[in-house]
């Protein structure tokens, strides 16, 4: 080994990361050659004196001036929040396509996963006085399943639905029949699109206030302009990408785009919950806000 | 009893609205953050950059997914930040062409290395930010290779080979405090 190769594998040599091969090629050229050895003496000094280095306390002046800031700023949102939704904080960063219809929702009741308008087994979910329960335990029943969307099979309304309907209010009403895009076996969270709404049930969603939203017409059109894989990079993406994606190389049509909150045995993450329709049949899907598919029906 | 909840349990308060759950959050990590600002972009800019860094995670923070840790994501934003802020002011000081094999002669020190007292963490501002990340990392707060490649979102291959220049270049600017200077004496 020449003096070159050995210097430019000392500091891979001193963090013990070489390959067995190479470390013992090092140590053979090493033996012979003073300089290097020097060299890599320098390195050791080198590295001792920089791990000796402190770990440092922000000055306290700093510190203070820091916790004024994030408290101001965390004021100032809030105001602007409440300024704008009149009742419930908006999670940062998210877009709202839907906006709060009826009560707050408590921060302890912080287990809201992705379903804005309800379709209950009781009754339909816009009718508040449906949905009033505070029970415990509503976090482990909110949690979809594995196959939470599984199957995409197209169904027609169960009569039960027919029956709720008619007692429903006044805009519920307006609605057409419902087409049951997830599996119904009574246990799995269930998906429903109605003309341009997603309707989701959960089973037993009524320990949940599932109501404080009202739906806001959603723009169907995907935006053909972003390509598929300049979607898939971008770091926050918009509903129209999230639909892209879904779609990948396919013509689609966005049906309903909300962000929420999805949870899984891996966790809970900010996540797109879009219905696109491809091929004339609806697919509905879960995406990370970076664009990582978590769920879809096809 | 007082239990201390995880960074999750944090954010994900946070982001249904609770706003000293983010404080909490800024209490508990501003030393780490403030560490690397000192470390990568200087003792001039540490206590403005750190405040940066925070307010830039009121917004970023529910992005986290929990892929890794949230420390790791952590430096890696708080390293993006300092990067993007110092190549505003010194595009020159930031990039580094990674075909140079030759660490080149010994940099002028700039005026604002005159300025710290300590050796090694002026030293350690004469490198391009590039390399005095993967030296804060590795020799500063003892991560392994694998860990900084992922923090820095960089091949493994570059984070030896920075390493590496990083250290030859530090061993010339500090070399009349070195052993190689008790030698001459």
């Amino acid at each position: 080994m020449m003096c070159e190769d050995c210097l430019e594998r000392l500091s891979t040599y001193i963090d013990d990361e070489l390959a067995v091969s190479e470390r013992a090629q090092v140590e053979s050229h090493l033996a012979e050659c003073p300089d290097c050895a020097a060299e890599l003496e320098r390195l050791r000094e080198l590295t001792v004196q920089l791990r000796a280095e402190p770990s440092l306390e922000m000055p306290a002046a700093a510190a203070a001036r820091l916790d004024d800031a994030v408290s101001a700023a965390l004021r100032e949102r809030q105001s602007a929040t409440a300024a704008s939704s009149g009742t419930r904080a908006t999670p940062p960063g998210w877009k709202k396509l839907f906006q709060p219809a009826f009560g707050g929702l408590a921060a302890s009741m912080a287990v809201l996963v992705f379903a804005v308008i309800v379709w209950s087994g009781g009754g339909v979910g816009m009718n508040s006085e449906l949905l009033q329960d505070g029970g415990s335990g509503a976090e482990e029943r909110l949690l979809p399943p594995d196959n939470a969307f599984r199957g995409a099979k197209t169904a027609g309304p169960k009569t039960e639905e027919a029956e709720t309907e008619s007692s429903a209010e006044s805009k519920v009403k307006e609605l057409s029949a419902p087409q049951v895009l997830g599996a119904d076996d009574g246990d799995s969270p269930r998906v429903f699109a109605r003309d341009d709404l997603l309707f989701l049930s959960m089973p037993d969603m009524s320990a949940v206030e599932r109501d404080n939203y009202e739906p806001i017409e959603v723009d169907g059109a995907v935006d053909s302009r972003m390509l598929f894989d300049e979607a898939a990079r971008a770091e926050t993406i918009t509903a129209s990408a999230a639909a892209q994606i879904v779609a990948g190389e396919q013509e689609a049509q966005l049906l309903f785009a909300e962000s929420g909150r999805f949870e899984d045995a891996t966790g809970v993450r900010d996540a797109w919950i879009v219905v696109v329709e491809l091929n004339g049949a609806p697919v509905a899907a879960a995406l990370t806000l970076d664009g990582e598919i978590l769920y879809r029906t096809d | 009893m007082t239990v201390e909840l995880s960074d999750r349990a944090l954010i994900d308060r946070y982001a249904h609205g609770d706003g000293p759950a983010f404080s909490e959050l800024v209490r508990r990590h501003q030393r780490l953050v403030y560490n690397i600002c000192f470390r990568v972009a200087g003792p001039g800019d540490a206590e403005d950059l750190t405040q940066e860094v925070f307010m830039r995670l009121l917004d970023k923070v529910t992005q986290w997914r929990g892929d890794s840790k949230f420390t790791t994501w952590l430096y890696r934003l708080t390293l993006n930040h300092c990067r993007d802020a110092l190549r505003r002011r010194r595009p020159d000081a930031v990039e580094v062409d990674e075909r140079l094999i030759d660490p080149g002669p010994r940099p002028e020190r700039t005026a604002e290395s005159h300025e710290i007292a300590d050796t090694v963490t002026a030293a350690l501002m004469e490198l391009p930010l590039d390399y005095r990340a993967v030296v804060f990392l590795r020799d500063i707060e003892g991560f392994a290779y694998g860990e900084i490649a992922d923090i820095l979102e960089i091949e493994l291959g570059t984070v030896k080979s920075r390493l590496a220049r990083a250290r030859s270049r530090l061993c010339k600017m500090l070399e009349p405090i070195g052993p190689a200077s008790h030698q001459r004496v």
